[in-house]
């Protein structure tokens, strides 16, 4: 049997969900976390079921795109029970959507936050609205999950859901009283909003970046673990083959990889923080009139913090927008977002160029917001979309769901490592080690060399003539974390110069995403759109990349001829555009 | 007089809704429905936003979207 998990956004569903299944469907505290529908086993009374869980409704007209998909997920099965999850702060409006939504259903009505709701004066009987309703209703809150598995199989006794939704009288329901702390009115004002956000935006680069913050010194002690502890493991080994292979290649690389782990894991903690505090809902509302401005929406903030996370998750956030061109261009301008799988590569290549890693990695995701707002700025045709958005209340975040969600990122983080990232260097480590007949040999005279030689001169404009970073910069289509080991494996430290450091850092932060956030972009927007914005982020990833050696190395004069070319193909594209949006108009007319 | 309109502590009766349906499906799930009671917390001194209370949701209107709102005091 398949149970659907209904209700308003932020409700409650995908907790819900996590408990009855053990589950890991992303939470937080922002209406519109849940854009794709989830299923899982659960528990249901004393056997099991299949959960379903969708992402949130306001109302049966559905409008954005992740209303429209709960609800085309609903009407394909129009005999699945319903478990509706409702906020005790919205009851009134929540039952006028129950009673649209699972009319002719079998649905249970589960009540979520009822704590906070008491502790503001307000009243509701379950009781006493199960029998006004004729539908089981139960509270979620306080309930383990065989409580919550016994009350959801009551949903087995109810009866088809009828009729419309009825007043609620005082012994049933009493709303709460409704009033804003000063803390959430002074965070409605800009001037106290926006420098509280920028102050928490300089703590959190400064605690993940830092050497002298407890990232640093973690980052430090699991690479003394790979290549001191485990490396000098590997050197007593016989075969000078596996002893290669481990104490020159894949630990060194890895151990690159993974210490970044804890300072990846504190730029997730400042996400969840902000995310679960209900800070990012108030700065959606304030950067609404400057996204307008650039084509973008105020509702965009979430996919666009998301992505300093991972650009694949953020890329289907952008479901949560109601306008589909807005949406495309919320898509082109997230890979410029560095994700955390960046990280790695701006540190390590970071040292060659800058003496503070703090501020070249400041310096890099400065610019890579700038190229995000440069992109929404080039391809914005004046169109705006209408900015309605619900404020999700300000709650201290609660340290069982950090703790959770920061240990659920590392797991995640270690199994891609432990799979592509070490299928990608053990692969790459073997074809550096062996020639095409299969004999050990030098780097220079591997089966990669001679593959991978004749890309040698797609850096050369960079300083770089070198086969090993052409293949290094393009092993980052796959996972970016890539990048910095396999130039730990095939280089050890950065062979070049500071200004060929900064560039191949600008072609990073630039290049189309890793194939994961393609396949993400495809979803969304369609294969063909997708694979064409990778096209043309990495094809302009290696402008900005040579414009970026040029600038460092002679200043803007040096840079002329390439910021010529970078303007005249921006120009020839802004050209097309005006053109098509011309005859399109003038098509328009005459079908008219 | 319409959403945009209005100053910060007004308390107001929406009496129409002018937007296409589904923005109107969702203005009236956020509490802004016809007839309905609500009150402007905020209005920045910009005026591109519109913070409102409703008898279910704390909301925030843009301005596009707030001229579409008729409301009386």
């Amino acid at each position: 049997m398949k149970i659907f998990l209904v209700g308003n956004p932020n409700a409650g569903k995908s907790t819900l969900f996590n408990a009855l299944t053990r589950g890991h469907a992303k939470v937080g505290n922002w209406h519109g976390v849940t854009v794709g529908t989830l299923e899982r086993e659960g528990v249901f009374g004393e056997g099991k079921a299949v959960y379903c869980d969708l992402p949130g409704i306001y109302a049966a007209d559905a409008r954005s795109m992740e209303e429209k998909a709960a609800k085309a997920a609903l009407d394909a099965s129009p005999a699945s029970p319903v478990l509706f999850v409702a906020e005790c702060d919205s009851l009134a409006r929540a039952l006028t959507l129950f009673f649209a939504l699972c009319r002719g259903r079998r649905a249970a009505l589960v009540l979520t936050k009822k704590r906070q709701f008491v502790r503001r004066g307000g009243f509701v009987d379950e009781g006493a609205l199960e029998r006004l309703l004729h539908v089981p209703v139960f509270c979620a809150e306080g309930k383990n999950r065989r409580a919550l598995a016994r009350e959801a199989a009551r949903l087995q006794s109810a009866p088809p859901l009828s009729g419309g939704a009825p007043a609620m009288p005082g012994s049933c329901y009493i709303p709460a009283r409704v009033t804003l702390s000063r803390t959430e009115r002074l965070l409605l004002k800009g001037y106290v909003a926006v420098p509280l956000f920028l102050a928490f935006l300089a703590a959190a680069f400064f605690l993940t970046f830092s050497p002298l913050a407890p990232g640093g010194w973690m980052k430090a002690g699991l690479e003394a673990l790979f290549s001191d502890v485990l490396g000098g493991l590997a050197r007593r080994i016989h075969s000078p083959v596996v002893r290669g292979l481990l104490a020159e290649g894949l630990l060194p690389a890895l151990g690159t990889v993974l210490g970044f782990l804890p300072q990846i894991l504190m730029l997730f903690l400042f996400l969840i923080l902000l995310e679960e505090s209900g800070l990012l809902s108030r700065l959606a509302a304030l950067t609404d009139g400057a996204f307008s401005a650039v084509g973008l929406s105020g509702r965009a903030v979430f996919s666009l913090v998301m992505g300093f996370g991972c650009t694949a998750a953020a890329i289907l956030t952008t479901r949560g927008l109601d306008d589909r061109r807005v949406q495309r261009r919320t898509v082109l301008c997230l890979p410029y977002i560095s994700c955390s799988a960046k990280l790695p590569v701006y540190l390590t290549l970071s040292a060659s160029f800058f003496p503070h890693p703090f501020l070249a990695a400041l310096l890099l995701y400065a610019l890579g917001v700038g190229a995000a707002l440069a992109a929404a700025v080039l391809t914005d045709r004046g169109e705006t979309s209408l900015f309605v958005m619900e404020l999700a209340p300000l709650q201290c975040p609660r340290l069982r769901f950090v703790v959770k969600s920061l240990l659920f990122q590392a797991k995640q983080f270690i199994i891609r490592t432990a799979t592509v990232i070490l299928a990608f260097l053990l692969a790459s480590r073997l074809l550096a080690s062996f020639d095409f007949s299969l004999r050990l040999c030098d780097v220079g005279d591997s089966m990669l060399a001679v593959l991978c030689r004749g890309l040698s001169f797609l850096f050369a404009p960079a300083g770089m003539n070198d086969w090993r970073i052409a293949y290094a910069a393009l092993s980052g289509l796959i996972a970016k974390e890539n990048v910095a080991g396999a130039i730990t494996m095939l280089c050890g430290a950065f062979p070049y110069g500071a200004a060929s450091a900064f560039a191949l850092c600008v072609f990073v932060l630039t290049c189309s995403p890793c194939v994961s956030a393609i396949a993400a972009a495809a979803r969304e927007v369609g294969a063909k759109r997708a694979l064409l914005y990778a096209a043309l982020q990495t094809g302009s990833a290696f402008l900005f990349c040579y414009l970026a050696y040029f600038l460092w190395m002679g200043g803007a004069l040096y840079a002329l001829p390439a910021l010529l070319l970078v303007c005249a193909c921006l120009l020839i594209g802004k050209r097309h555009e005006g053109i098509s949006r011309s005859r399109r108009r003038h098509a328009r007319r005459l079908h008219r | 007089m319409t959403l945009d309109e209005a100053e910060t502590g007004d308390v107001l009766r929406v009496v129409r809704l002018s937007a296409e349906s589904s923005l109107a499906g969702r203005l009236r799930a956020l509490g802004m429905n016809e007839g309905a009671r609500i009150t402007v917390i905020f209005v920045p001194r910009r005026r591109r936003l519109v913070y409102v209370r409703t008898a279910s949701a704390t909301a925030v209107v843009g301005r596009a979207a707030a001229r579409l709102i008729g409301v009386e005091k």
